[in-house]
């Protein structure tokens, strides 16, 4: 009997796993296409595995860690999409070359990631769910920040954590 | 099992499909043996129906994170067993080691859960019934219109039944609380 309890426990945690890896049909979609405007590739690829491994052991852990994962991909779409905007729309700073002006559109995708983790988190979830879900948006915004510079995705990371820590911290004043 | 219960096993599938391990005992110490007496039954003669049973069980539990909160967890739960009962038993059935498919086990539209209710509310009748003597179950048989009626008096033939289905309910609780 008591086998049978363990092989159904692996059996629940076997499950789990994969239903956490199936994040990996809007991550890794998310990566390859990052690739198009990457300067560094494998700095996306790293960054990319990182994200799915943070965001498949989040979603196995479950409750508010899985919460987490799914916020942190959703919020950071925001600080994923816009600097992808940024040649789209004639500006001089394609990627791979920097003028200083594409600094604004990152720091705004960070900056809106943040408060939507930070609304979410509100004065009911942990630090661990803000810092959590905060590392997912940031490591998605870094896929296509990366190109512009280091100093602009640490303008986009910082603005995010900020925002996160401040709305949090709002919420529970 | 009642509506608290139904509601407990609810509340736990869905802790346990969040993510939450301490539920998996609760639902473990409900659906283990919910699914091996539904195999049992439905592979009944087989020598393999422990073998299915144990796994129908293991599939329910890696399938639990995919569990869907809106819905009731024992449906669910005796829904997978019975796919994986129906499975087994097609392999049986072409092997020729048990007398039918699944199909003409269960009746269409009925869920597995019904099935298994009324499967073990027949059991228990049968079990109960067994306990009663000759002429309880001659009086009982008549009331139900399976055998002729005694030739005895309306009056009496009313006070026979009394006492059977007395008897009868008696064994029942005995047997069942």
């Amino acid at each position: 009997m008591d086998e049978l309890k363990h092989a159904a426990r692996a059996a629940y945690e076997r499950g789990r796993w994969w239903w956490a890896a199936r994040v990996a049909v809007i991550v890794v979609p998310l990566v390859l296409l990052s690739l198009f405007t990457a300067t560094q590739p494998v700095f996306n690829l790293v960054a990319g595995s990182g994200l799915l491994v943070a965001t498949t052991w989040l979603r196995w852990r479950g409750g508010d860690w899985s919460a987490a994962a799914e916020i942190g991909l959703g919020a950071g779409a925001f600080a994923y999409l816009v600097p992808l905007a940024i040649p789209a729309c004639g500006h001089c700073c394609a990627p791979g070359t920097a003028c200083g002006l594409e600094l604004g559109p990152c720091i705004a995708g960070g900056v809106l990631a943040g408060l939507i983790i930070g609304t979410r988190a509100g004065a009911a979830r942990g630090v661990a769910f803000g810092v959590s879900a905060a590392g997912v948006a940031g490591l998605l915004g870094a896929l296509t920040c990366a190109p512009f510079g280091a100093a602009v995705m640490a303008g986009m990371a910082g603005a995010l954590v900020l925002t996160v820590g401040t709305v949090m911290v709002a919420a529970r004043a | 099992m009642d509506r608290f219960e139904r509601a407990q096993l609810n509340s736990n599938m869905a802790r346990l499909a969040s993510g939450d391990r301490s539920a998996f005992e609760a639902v473990y110490v409900v659906a283990a043996p919910a699914v091996q007496r539904l195999t049992r039954r439905l592979l009944r003669g087989s020598p393999d129906a422990e073998d299915v049973a144990q796994q129908a069980l293991l599939k329910v539990f890696e399938r639990a994170s995919l569990y869907d909160p809106e819905r009731p967890a024992m449906p669910w739960i005796l829904g997978i067993a019975s796919w994986e009962c129906r499975t087994a038993r097609k392999k049986l059935y072409r092997r020729r080691e048990v007398d039918a498919p699944i199909e003409v086990m269960v009746c269409p539209g009925e869920s597995p859960e019904e099935w298994l209710v009324a499967a073990d509310l027949q059991d228990a009748l049968h079990s109960a019934m067994g306990q009663l003597g000759p002429r309880d179950l001659d009086t009982l048989a008549a009331s139900m219109g399976l055998v002729p009626r005694p030739n005895i008096s309306g009056a009496t033939f009313r006070k026979r039944l009394q006492r059977a289905m007395e008897r009868l309910r008696a064994v029942w609780e005995a047997q069942n609380g």
